[in-house]
């Protein structure tokens, strides 16, 4: 196997201690193109790989907003201009009973953003991906804990980057083919 | 502890002055006194609830605020001792106890089976008998966890919680009907039970962010509140925030919509004669701004963040209480002639409850280990600080 199909090399963990403390590690030794597997969202791995801040929560509130601009704005068009009708003598422009709509429409906009942002941001779905050529990685949804130091890093070496996380307190440590 | 010692001064401070308030402006001070009790009354039985729903479901958030709960509820016999003034000055109060109103208002007069003075105190007793009985039983279940781990323990505690629940529901709709909603008995709104609920666990959760927060340098805390349960604590204050908005919201929207002299009345007397200031401020400063806030991850895992939030939510608790209490008609004044006023025994009356429900918290909260250590959940609040 050349080092040109190699999709990196996969250190295994019995707890999520030893997991947190090697990603911090292999952080700290220079390694960017990070990920990390486990049976359970865990945030300290998160932060220890150097995920960064998403622009979901930002989608979500500007769909949320657009949203209910458009709950209204369709409201007012309604009420003012296409079909105006006087019920029970209220004002054509009665603001309290756009509200509920408004809000429908802000919820429904903003949970459509987060969902269709989120799946664009991050490739979802992705029907291959080379971490299940790891013949123990299924493992990943039960009780093992999974670090992988990608080929694509620039301090990538091979026989370098093997022996590195030989040093933590993996308790496997294996190659996984692109 | 020197904590419990100050408020408790506090308390009695503010009982004198609020004596003197009942002397010399009776009808005044106990407008007061009902807004101050209605607020502390819903740190109590807001907690209670929240306790009764711990033991059913369980959760990392409620296992550390469990037993500052638990000091909340046992204020119960105090808060039943508190309540004597509003029996006492209940003419001062309720203008359907005037048979002169009663007989120029006929719908009035036909709720009579329900609101005349027997019924109203015998159903005052028995809420209080049925809290103070939940009350006892849970904190006694509690007590003897600390030192008995069986497992019977623990599954009576859910059996009492259980039915609990309900008593709370049901009890708390009928006590806020009588005391709070029946101010002006021409009027009733069906949500209200449901909204002086989220009332009270709205206040409960900003109470528990302050008080432990206050304690979160001195083990066990030190070790345990770490960013993602304070985080958790921000989100359920968040929740009970929105739905603060949605009953509030909810009421207002269908009585706006119906439009019904008998109904639309109440709010009008709170929108006018100075009154639409403070419900500005409730919707600014009860809603929107802790809403925007809290929408903020940063903000939710950041105490020196969340308490002035909290503490926020805590004073917009008792202003939207006023809101409710104050602009009501009273024996001798109508609502309509009833201007934005702030009297001074009101402040007293707070002190005075504040204080003496504080001091007694502090006291209890102080006399018993802070977590329960037989709870089987418990060591997974130290060795999964990541992690849910």
């Amino acid at each position: 196997m050349t080092e040109a199909t190699l999709h990196g090399v996969v250190a295994e963990y019995l707890t999520p201690d030893a997991l947190v403390a090697a990603c911090k590690q292999a952080r700290k030794a220079g390694y960017r193109r990070l990920d990390a597997y486990t049976p359970y969202p865990l945030e300290e791995a998160a932060e220890a790989i150097g995920f960064e801040k998403t622009q979901v929560p930002l989608l979500t509130l500007i769909g949320g907003i657009l949203g209910g601009l458009t709950g209204y704005g369709l409201q007012y068009w309604v009420n003012l201009s296409a079909y105006p009708q006087n019920i029970g003598g209220r004002p054509m422009h009665s603001w309290p009973s756009f509200i509920i709509i408004t809000f429908e429409m802000t919820i429904l906009f903003a949970g459509i953003t987060a969902v269709v942002g989120m799946l664009t941001l991050n490739g979802l779905p992705q029907p291959y991906h080379p971490i299940f050529n790891h013949p123990r990685f299924t493992a990943a949804s039960r009780d093992r804990f999974f670090l992988c130091i990608e080929a694509a890093d620039d301090r990538f070496e091979l026989a370098e980057t093997k022996r590195f996380l030989q040093a933590t307190d993996a308790i496997d440590v294996a190659e996984v083919a692109d | 502890m020197a904590v419990a010692g100050r408020w408790a001064g506090l308390g009695v401070l503010g009982a004198v002055a609020s004596f003197a308030g009942a002397m010399m402006a009776p009808d005044q001070f106990y407008r007061g006194y009902l807004i101050g009790y209605m607020l502390v009354l819903g740190f109590t039985l807001g907690s209670l609830a929240l306790l009764m729903l711990g033991h059913l479901t369980g959760g990392n958030w409620w296992m550390i605020g469990r037993r500052v709960m638990e000091a909340a509820v046992g204020n119960l016999p105090l808060l039943t001792v508190l309540f004597l003034p509003i029996w006492y000055g209940r003419h001062h109060l309720y203008i359907w106890l005037d048979p002169a109103y009663v007989q120029t208002h006929l719908s009035v007069a036909s709720k009579s089976g329900y609101l005349n003075d027997q019924f109203w105190t015998i159903r005052a007793v028995i809420y209080f008998a049925l809290w103070n009985l939940w009350g006892w039983a849970l904190r006694r279940g509690s007590r003897r966890q600390d030192d008995d781990s069986s497992p019977a323990v623990w599954q009576k505690l859910k059996t009492w919680s259980a039915p609990g629940i309900l008593v709370y529901g049901l009890t708390i709709t009928l006590a806020s009907t009588d005391w709070v909603m029946s101010l002006d008995p021409t009027w009733y709104s069906t949500i209200y039970g449901m909204f002086f609920i989220i009332s009270e666990m709205l206040a409960v959760m900003a109470l528990l962010i302050v008080v432990l927060c206050s304690m979160r340098t001195s083990q066990p805390y030190d070790k345990i509140l770490g960013p993602d349960k304070l985080h958790d604590y921000g989100k359920l204050m968040l929740a009970f925030t929105m739905v603060w908005a949605y009953f509030s919201f909810s009421q207002w929207l269908i009585i706006w919509a119906g439009n019904l002299p008998e109904e639309i009345t109440w709010y009008l007397y709170r929108i006018h004669g100075g009154w639409q200031t403070v419900a500005l401020t409730l919707v600014v400063l009860q809603f929107a701004l802790p809403f925007l806030l809290l929408l903020s991850r940063e903000i939710k895992r950041d105490a020196r963040k969340l308490v002035p939030l909290a503490l926020l939510v805590l004073v917009m608790r008792y202003v939207d209480i006023y809101w409710l209490v104050a602009p009501s008609p009273f024996p001798g004044i109508s609502g309509a002639e009833h201007h934005l006023t702030y009297h001074w025994t009101y402040l007293a009356a707070l002190l005075a409850l504040l204080g003496l429900w504080m001091g007694a918290f502090f006291r209890q909260l102080g006399g018993q280990p802070v977590l329960v250590v037989t709870e089987p959940m418990l060591p997974r609040l130290w060795e999964q600080s990541h992690g849910h």
